[in-house]
């Protein structure tokens, strides 16, 4: 594959457009979307840029140290839990820093919202503790735009119709994945305990495709990146088409640190330190800021001005509100390889189970009540090898070391077959919940750091402790010969919503349903920000479905002329 | 720096090995017949464990954490240089806030083992040495002003890593850790293809 960068379009220091701030799932669609239609766009990534040759199996260097997510000692998050005393030092709330964001060290589950999802307020009213909201929009309205982004990224799976499936009127643009014969189990549990198993929907290529080779199933996908291309990340499915048009620059290494605004309360100018951490500005018509929900709202909180007190387009006060992550419950369970079919007994060379249940995504128990669950996606244990010896110590509490630990880790390897799930639960926004500014620590630049404080729901906790069982009943049903819980009313960082939240109304909303800034009319934030909601599901195809929507307005809105020159 | 000097020489080692199968057998045999003299092994050279004492400490608390169990066939911290690992990531710039704490564990134990226990850590039995580290490890070793608990957690922690990493780090001495259980992360399991 020949380097995109090379005859990429260079600014220099000209006025442009459009500048992006992020390249992830909000801003590489963006970037593709505005430069294919004319705009002069300039994407800035605090991260570097990196390419399918640097992508590999180590461990260490991608799963244990700061090639995707910054030290704590360089830049922390200052986490705070509603029960602990203070906030700590944390590296939680960081995606992928680099070109192409959280998408290139995503593991791909591309499901999407239901259409209940737009229409929480509606559906549950006031709950005690929560802070719910209808979105603007409805599934209608973003379905063509999801059939668009499946399109883009690629998403291999087979449409399926089960209790709680989101209508679609197309079938998945590419069949789905192979699967290890393990995932019959998960199928033959499911129907043991009375619920509909499907393929998971992946952003993984399972055909070739220009530019693009499908898996080679590596089974290297979460916390890694792609070196065949077939993972859908920003990378590969947004970024080489954004450079091909000669619109669009991409300038990794360059962290946004203020923004200029007019007197008209307009944005003019975006500083930032470049790799070389030398200070250099853009210009531009419009501003889009897509850095995720933690550092999207701090970028706002940290400018305070005469036009705009409390943070950037901010007069709602609900910039860092509402932030809403994703639920998280976990199950496991193994299976004596003894007592296993004939053909299921030997290791099998394909690691993907892709299975999926949604039939809790309400809970039919709790009609009349809050019940909103979530999904439960079935996979293999990673094979990492660190991680691996380090969850079969830790499911032993104090975590097991010694000859034990290393019996256990033999028997894993060749006694049993491991089975996992993951449940991808409602994060009710609540007041509790939010991200500010922490004013006295900073990071490496100098700047004013995000707090985030979280404080789980207890009806979440409730409802997800409902989704795990059944996984775990599933589990039992397929004949596992010991199961745990090993995650209940968990909190998933890395799926983050909700900080600039979007409405009709600028007094309970940040943006408008274009994603636009009520109060700077050239701003536009379009990660999870948006989301007032953040469904049961990961959220990475939602974010790209809506950036597309978002910028087809956008397109108009340049084509009439409304942004004056930078 | 070192580790990459071995990591190089193990990648030469691999091509020429590679050489072999490509090009046949007379190829390498006309090659056994001058046999190249043998390269000389530096010794390694300690970057954090430079006290002999702590050292020792060190590599024996290794040897219980992950010790060679004859009954599964696992292969010892100490055969898998998990000790030179840790080294090495210790004298990396971000892991220098470590320092302290590292230096501290390792003299907690052996003074721990020496007033409580009746001797020395290195001269006390497997089984004392194992009840003196599990203590560590619940903090269960009162009036220690010092943080047991996290101590034991970090070094077991870089004690996975050097046993199950990329041995180019310096530790999975000869990818014994994988060849035990048989796995190899940097293969595709389709194509056969190493990333490596």
């Amino acid at each position: 594959m020949t380097d995109p960068a090379a005859a990429m379009k260079q600014f220099g220091d000209e006025p442009v457009d459009i500048c992006i701030i992020g390249s992830g799932a909000g801003g590489a669609p963006m970037a593709h979307e505005l430069a294919k239609s004319g705009a002069r766009v300039l994407v800035l990534e605090k991260g570097p840029w990196y390419k399918r040759a640097d992508f590999d199996h180590d461990e260490i260097k991608n799963s244990r140290r700061n090639y995707w997510v910054p030290y704590v000692s360089e830049e922390p998050h200052m986490l705070q839990f509603s029960a602990d005393s203070g906030p700590q030092k944390s590296s939680e709330g960081w995606t992928s820093n680099c070109v192409g964001g959280g998408t290139v060290h995503m593991s791909g589950f591309f499901y999407r919202l239901h259409p209940d999802d737009f229409r929480m307020k509606t559906l549950y009213g006031d709950v005690e503790g929560a802070s719910l909201a209808d979105w603007p929009i409805s599934y209608e309205d973003l379905a063509p735009y999801y059939s668009r982004a499946e399109k883009a990224v690629g998403v291999s799976g087979l449409a399926a119709k089960t209790k709680y499936s989101p209508p679609r009127d197309d079938d998945f643009p590419f069949p789905p994945l192979a699967t290890n014969p393990l995932s019959r189990l998960v199928e033959e549990g499911g129907k043991k305990a009375g619920y509909t198993v499907y393929q998971t929907p992946r952003a993984i290529l399972s055909k070739q495709i220009n530019g693009r080779d499908a898996c080679v199933y590596c089974d290297f996908c979460g916390s890694y990146g792609c070196e065949s291309g077939a993972k859908g990340s920003a990378l590969e499915a947004f970024i080489p088409g954004a450079i091909a048009t000669g619109n669009c620059e991409i300038r990794p290494d360059s962290m946004v640190f203020s923004l200029d605004v007019r007197s008209d309360g307009t944005i003019s100018a975006a500083h930032y330190y470049d790799k070389d951490g030398k200070e250099r500005t853009v210009k531009a018509k419009i501003f889009v800021v897509s850095a995720t929900a933690v550092e999207s709202a701090r970028l706002l909180l940290n400018h305070k001005s005469v036009t705009h007190p409390d943070g950037l387009g901010n007069s709602s006060g609900l910039v860092g509100r509402n932030l809403t992550f994703s639920t998280l419950g976990k199950g496991w369970a193994e299976f004596d390889v003894a007592s296993l079919p004939e053909d299921l007994k030997p290791h099998h060379p394909i690691h993907f189970i892709n299975r999926s249940i949604r039939d809790l995504y309400f809970l039919d128990e709790l009609k009349g009540e809050y019940n909103k669950g979530g999904s439960i996606g079935f996979l293999l244990p990673h094979r990492n090898p660190i991680f691996t010896a380090d969850r079969v110590a830790k499911r032993f509490t104090p975590p097991l070391w010694g000859s034990a630990l290393q019996g256990q880790i033999k028997r894993t390897y060749t006694d049993v077959r491991e089975l996992e799930f993951e449940v991808y639960g409602e994060f009710t926004a609540n007041p509790l919940t939010y991200v500010k500014i922490h004013e006295e620590v900073k990071d490496k630049w100098g700047l004013p750091v995000a707090q985030i404080n979280v404080h789980n729901h207890p009806l979440d906790i409730r409802n997800n402790l409902k989704v795990v069982e059944a996984g775990i009943e599933v589990l039992k049903a397929a004949g596992a010969s010991a199961t745990k819980q090993e995650t209940v009313g968990g909190t998933t960082f890395i799926l983050q919503h909700g900080t600039c939240r979007m409405g009709n109304d600028p007094k309970t909303s940040v943006l408008n349903a274009e994603c636009r800034s009520h109060d700077v009319k050239n701003l536009y934030v379009v990660d999870g920000s948006f989301m007032p909601s953040s469904g049961g599901v990961p959220t990475t195809l939602t974010i790209i479905a809506n950036s597309l929507r978002v910028a087809e307005r956008l397109i108009e809105r340049l084509g009439n002329g409304e942004f004056s020159a930078p | 720096m070192r580790v990459m000097k071995r990591r190089d020489f193990l990648r030469a080692t691999g091509s020429s090995a590679l050489a072999c199968s490509v090009f046949g057998l007379v190829a390498c045999k006309q090659k056994e017949t001058k046999p190249a003299p043998a390269p000389a092994v530096a010794e390694y050279a300690w970057l954090f464990f430079t006290d002999r004492i702590e050292r020792d400490v060190a590599r024996t608390t290794l040897q219980r954490l992950l010790p060679a169990d004859p009954e599964s066939g696992a292969p010892s911290a100490h055969d898998l240089k998990v000790l030179e690992f840790i080294d090495g990531q210790l004298a990396e710039p971000h892991f220098r806030d470590l320092h302290r704490m590292m230096h501290g564990g390792f003299n907690f134990i052996d003074r721990v083992s020496t007033k409580r226990f009746g001797g020395t850590f290195l001269s006390r039995t497997p089984e004392v040495q194992d009840t003196i580290l599990g203590q560590f490890q619940t903090g269960a070793i009162k009036g220690l002003k010092f943080p047991q608990e996290r101590f034991f957690e970090t070094l077991r922690s870089f004690a996975l890593e050097g046993y199950w990493s990329n041995p180019k780090y310096g530790g999975n001495f000869e990818k014994k850790a994988w060849s035990w259980v048989s796995i190899n992360p940097h293969c595709s399991h389709i194509h056969g293809s190493c990333t490596e």
